[in-house]
């Protein structure tokens, strides 16, 4: 598809349009995501239990508005009598940390990836954009699952699990954008001025890529909360006794009339971060994409 | 005209949608029809000589007879036997059949067809049945001593023999038909079996039901219901709001979902014999086993749990803390004097401290969920949070056979599993020699012990008389007792159904943990 | 144009090759059928044999050769666990899936039409955010919980629909709502509506069919509408094959009898042909359907270069 370049054509009224989408950024979402990074970080302060502190007497205790609750559990405990509350705020830390871990590790890896296959096209290009092929058309779940299957359940095998079957999206991405900016005039100017190949990707090239990058990896970083939650669900996830989000709603899911406060509020949390982290992927994309931001 | 146009296809769709408003509700029910689902189809084949117990008795079950058959408190009753009797020299076993038992397409069951069972389609080389094995090394001859007399000649006295051909340990007490396996071949049968239980097979759709009528001239129990529906239904939710919106009449749950079971009225058949449940100990005796070497960390270990509170609580208080894993009361040698150990984390402490672990030490605890019971996990989570409290830090390391087993089959003291922990969950089989054999001796690879007990297990198994067997068993228990070798949790009734109001009643038999058998035995509702 | 189909074709079957090279290998590694369907005190011999039956005792690359010569036959193997062919498998669990991915795909474009086209006409408005996020919104929520919240209200509570099971029609109507709705496609195809909607109405095309005093609507609803649907299509093609494995969880939760299921008890049963096969099926239809759209989107839109 054609597209538009942002230097070529700048809008006269860039730095006017720059106020007027700064001021459209989404509140609420960045305060919501900002909470919860929050409360990662001070995860050990603020939790009024340990995660893992079993009380099995002591299990099933509803939240304290309802007529059987306590305040000493504010949400509530779970089947093994542990405090909900302190394992969601420590589910926040897992969750964020594994969608970042993993993001961070798969987009590196596929950016790495997709700057060689599109800078220097011919047989790079070829293996590593049929890898890239095969893997975005294989069915993510399944081959996920059997990943996970072979490493064996452990919080690094989940995220390298993730990087394996996401670098591909990255990869497939920045070869795109490179392919595209690879014939501008000023890398061949670089080029003829005898920058080095490494230079030319990481100075000139590499930056123009930065904004899709930034947008598909911020989308990414939801998928990954969702996508482990799935798995968790088909029982591959994080092992427990570790409070992932998606573990705590799966194991509730059999008290979804009669214990609802197991997999709500976890699912809150949950929902509320990645609907976050995507309204301000989106915002990103607006904000970023030269294509839209050309527009009126 | 364009609007009128629009018009028209505005009301289209709404005849559309009232036509398919009655389409949306669910069609009512088929009284004669028993819906049952499960949570797993395990290995798809009925053909039972190739399967294991799952498939054999999850999907298959309504198909079989016993020779012989026990009854919910561990009595042996006759069943397609009417009398059996052992021979002066004890090796071989006589056994009178009933007569005029049909197969589904008419033809009597006779003693050809015993004969044809136990030689010939049991021991088939592809044969894997759960005691293939046991039963091809244990079998000398069979011979059809007239149409309704068999005799079992057994290479050393077997004196369990008519125990082993029961319902409770498995399947290899069923009889096939000789004249419909030799006309179709096993494949064919695999696809279109027939036998002479209460159930005949109509249809299997992989992955999805199978279909069964009831056999009218089944000897014992024609079904009340006229059709049997199993459906592969995995999600435990799913389950129980079909049960309550009455689209099945019966399906699994376990003790977790009780609660909803209860909210939605609906009716809970357990089975009963219990699950015996434990944390097994590997390699307890070697030299690499690491803490778990000591008896006194084992016997800590034992007393950090709660046993009372994890059967009050966990287990709903359908179950009772258990001393040894895993006969239950039923067994052949159940060693009933022995009593759980008690619940003491300040001596467990010390005993850590005795041993030189004051500080703990870090132990991996594999959960293996191998089906049937759902609380792998749970325990699991449940007792690693009481070894904590000891300073015991238990890694929870989610598992199934297919990535567990080669673990421990790499080589009898892999170090992956030696001086690790797994939660195990079983139905004790009847003859308590055999789950020695299995669980504790060398042969089957799952525990390597002392030869104290490796060979009180191999004179139990070659046991002359049952109460002979019996005694052994219980000895050989209290050995496994007095030194701690594992941490029995609890017999509990982990294995439930429930049911809505189309069914009155039914009464489960023990199967090791299976209804489909005794489906036969439900009556309808309303 | 044909050169290119030739390029592409040859590209996609390169592909596949790595694809059942990879998964050949991927589901070896992930531990041995032996050890899930022996009883547990098998004896070695036992084991030998029935390893031998399956063929499982052979040298691993002449088992890939071997898989590649059926293949070439269209022949998948047999299932280790039920001892059916593959292909008969599959072919009885693929229609319950195109039944339950067309269906949804029919919901999610009947709820993401008006939401685009609202959210581009009203750029920047509450009415924009309101569609942008009522869309995320089902990405967001894990698709089992959902499912499973859905039963609750309108199988149990409404008692409307049946909760799970595939004998009719009406069964079709909770999970396809929790596909359509709680899936990836929605905020996909949301988004790009808007996008290109955006461009569209941009578009000269657009400008000069109001100059010519068309009514706003028609111009929206006809003129652009049409024009934006292009893209659209592309990434419903593109999603097609992504669903038709990604529904296991949908299929587990609503007991339907569908491909996904297929492979996830294949998995736990360490069935090595049904695995291969659904991948292979399942990236088969990946591949296709992104060449066909490739190809088709050439012809509806000119400006494409072949090279």
């Amino acid at each position: 598809m054609a597209r538009e370049a942002p230097f070529d054509a700048l809008p006269r009224s860039w730095s006017a349009s720059f106020l007027r989408r700064l001021r459209s950024w989404p509140v609420i979402p960045a305060i919501i995501f900002g909470f919860f990074v929050a409360i990662a970080v001070v995860a050990d302060w603020i939790t009024p239990y340990s995660p893992y502190a079993t009380a099995l007497s002591n299990r099933l205790v509803p939240p304290f508005w309802e007529e059987t609750g306590t305040l000493a559990h504010l949400l509530g405990t779970d089947r093994l009598g542990r405090d909900i509350l302190s394992r969601i705020i420590y589910g926040a830390r897992v969750s964020l940390v594994a969608g970042l871990a993993a993001v961070a590790v798969g987009g590196t890896a596929g950016t790495i990836l997709g700057l060689l296959s599109g800078y220097f096209g011919r047989w790079a290009d070829g293996i590593i954009m049929r890898a890239t092929d095969a893997m975005l058309s294989l069915p993510i779940i399944l081959i996920a699952l059997l990943f996970a299957v072979t490493l064996g359940p452990s919080f690094g095998n989940l995220i390298l699990v993730l990087v394996l079957v996401m670098w591909a999206r990255f990869a497939r991405l920045v070869r795109g954008e490179v392919l595209t900016w690879k014939e501008r005039e000023f890398v061949a100017l670089a080029r003829v001025a005898g920058c080095s190949t490494l230079r030319i990707l990481c100075r000139h090239i590499f930056p123009n890529v930065v904004n899709p990058l930034m947008v598909l990896a911020t989308l990414q970083v939801g998928w990954v909360i969702i996508v482990e939650s799935s798995l968790s669900f088909l029982g591959a996830g994080i092992p427990p006794p570790t409070p992932s989000w998606g573990a705590m709603i799966a194991d509730g899911r059999a008290y979804v009339t009669t214990a609802w406060w197991l997999s709500f509020f976890p699912g809150l949390a949950l929902v509320l971060v990645v609907l976050a982290i995507n309204l301000l992927g989106d915002w990103l994309r607006d904000f970023l994409d030269p294509r839209l931001r050309n527009l009126n | 005209m364009k609007r009128r146009r629009r018009f028209l296809r505005l009301a289209n769709i709404a005849a559309l949608a009232i036509l398919a408003a009655p389409w949306l509700m669910p069609a009512p029910a088929d009284s004669r029809t028993l819906r049952y689902a499960t949570t797993s189809f395990g290995e798809e084949n009925l053909d039972p000589t190739v399967t294991s117990i799952t498939a054999s008795l999850g999907i298959a079950g309504p198909l079989w007879d016993w020779l012989t058959e026990v009854a919910a408190d561990g009595k042996l009753q006759p069943a397609l036997a009417t009398g059996w009797k052992l021979s002066g020299d004890g090796l071989s076993w006589v056994f009178r059949l009933r007569q005029g038992v049909k197969f589904h397409d008419g033809r009597e069951l006779t003693a050809e067809d015993v004969q044809f069972t136990l030689m010939e389609a049991f021991r088939r080389p592809e044969a894997k049945s759960s005691r293939a094995v046991q039963f091809r090394k244990g079998i000398k001859d069979v011979k059809a001593v007239d149409r309704y007399t068999v005799s079992v000649q057994t290479a050393s006295p077997w004196p369990t023999f008519p125990h082993d051909v029961s319902n409770q340990p498995g399947i290899e007490g069923i009889v096939l038909p000789k004249h419909y396996v030799q006309k179709v071949g096993w494949a064919g049968f695999a696809k279109r079996p027939i036998a002479t239980g209460p159930w005949k097979f109509v249809r299997h759709d992989v992955g999805h039901v199978v279909e069964f009528e009831a056999w009218k001239e089944h000897w014992k129990t024609p079904p009340s219901f006229d059709r049997l529906h199993i459906l592969l239904v995995p999600e435990a939710a799913t389950r129980i709001a079909m049960l309550r919106t009455g689209q099945l009449d019966m399906a699994d749950v376990s003790l977790d979902e009780v609660p909803e079971v209860e909210r939605g009225g609906l009716k809970l058949a357990e089975d009963p014999q219990p699950t015996s449940v434990r944390i097994h100990l590997y390699g307890t005796y070697y030299e690499n086993a690491g803490p778990i070497r000591d008896v006194r960390v084992r016997q800590a270990l034992n007393l950090a749990i709660n046993r009372e509170e994890m059967v009050r609580t966990l287990f709903r208080g359908k179950g009772k803390a258990a001393a040894v894993f895993p006969p239950s009361s039923i067994s052949i040698g159940y060693p009933r004097a022995l009593k759980p150990y008690p619940y003491d984390p300040q001596r467990a402490k010390k005993l850590l401290a005795e041993a030189g672990v004051a500080n703990g030490f870090s132990i991996k605890l594999f959960s293996l969920a191998t089906g049937g019971f759902a609380q792998f996990q749970q325990v699991a989570e449940a007792v690693a949070g009481y070894w904590s409290a000891i300073g015991v830090r238990a890694s929870i390391v989610p598992s199934d056979m297919g990535a567990f087993r080669p673990l421990y089959m790499a080589s009898p003291q892999s170090a992956q599993v030696v001086g690790q922990a797994s939660v195990f969950a079983t139905t004790g089989r009847l003859n308590g020699a055999d789950d020695l054999h299995i669980w504790w001796t060398k042969d089957a690879k799952i525990t390597q012990l002392a030869d104290n007990v490796e060979d009180v297990a191999k004179k139990a198994v070659a046991g002359r008389s049952v109460e002979e067997i019996a005694q052994t068993v219980e000895k050989a228990y209290q050995i496994l007792y007095k030194e701690y070798r594992s941490v029995p949790i609890a017999d509990v009734s982990g294995t439930l159904w429930a049911y809505g109001n189309q069914v009155a009643d039914v009464r489960v038999r023990p199967h090791r943990g299976y209804i489909t058998p005794s489906l036969a035995t439900a009556t309808a509702g309303r | 144009m044909q050169r290119f189909i030739a390029g592409r074709l040859i590209q996609s079957l390169l592909t596949l090759f790595i694809i059942s090279l990879f998964v050949f290998g991927l589901v070896r590694l992930t531990g041995n059928p032996l050890d899930v369907m022996l009883p547990i005190d098998a004896p070695p011999d036992l084991r030998q044999r029935v390893g031998q039956q399956l063929g499982l005792d052979r040298p691993l690359h002449f088992q890939y050769l071997l898989f590649l010569r059926s293949l070439s036959h269209g022949d998948l193997g047999t299932s280790i666990r039920t001892r059916r062919p593959v292909t008969e498998l599959l072919a009885q669990r693929l229609p319950n899936s195109l039944k339950l991915i067309g269906a949804s795909i029919v919901l999610v474009l009947l709820i993401a039409l008006p939401l685009g086209v609202i959210a581009a006409t009203r750029k920047d408005s509450f009415w924009d955010v309101a569609a942008r996020t009522l869309a995320l919104l089902g990405q967001s929520i894990p698709t089992f919980w959902a499912g499973i919240i859905l039963i609750a209200v309108f199988a149990v509570r409404l008692d409307l629909l049946p909760a799970g099971g595939d004998q009719g029609p009406q069964y079709l109507v909770l999970p396809t709502m929790t596909l359509g709705l709680f899936g990836f496609m929605l905020a996909g195809v949301v988004r790009l509506l808007r996008a290109s909607m955006l461009e569209v109405l941009d578009s000269d095309y657009v400008k000069f069919a109001r100059i010519k005093g068309v009514g706003e609507l028609a111009v929206v609803w006809k003129h652009a509408l049409k024009n934006a649907l292009i893209p659209v299509i592309t990434f419903v093609g593109f999603y097609f094959g992504i669903l038709l494995a990604g529904t296991v969880v949908v299929e587990t939760v609503f007991a339907w009898p569908g491909i996904g299921r297929l492979a996830y008890e294949a998995v736990q049963w360490r069935d090595y042909p049904v695995i291969q096969g659904v991948v292979l099926l399942v990236s088969g239809i990946t591949l296709a359907t992104n060449l066909l759209v490739d190809v088709l989107y050439g012809y509806l839109d000119p400006r494409i270069r072949y090279g």
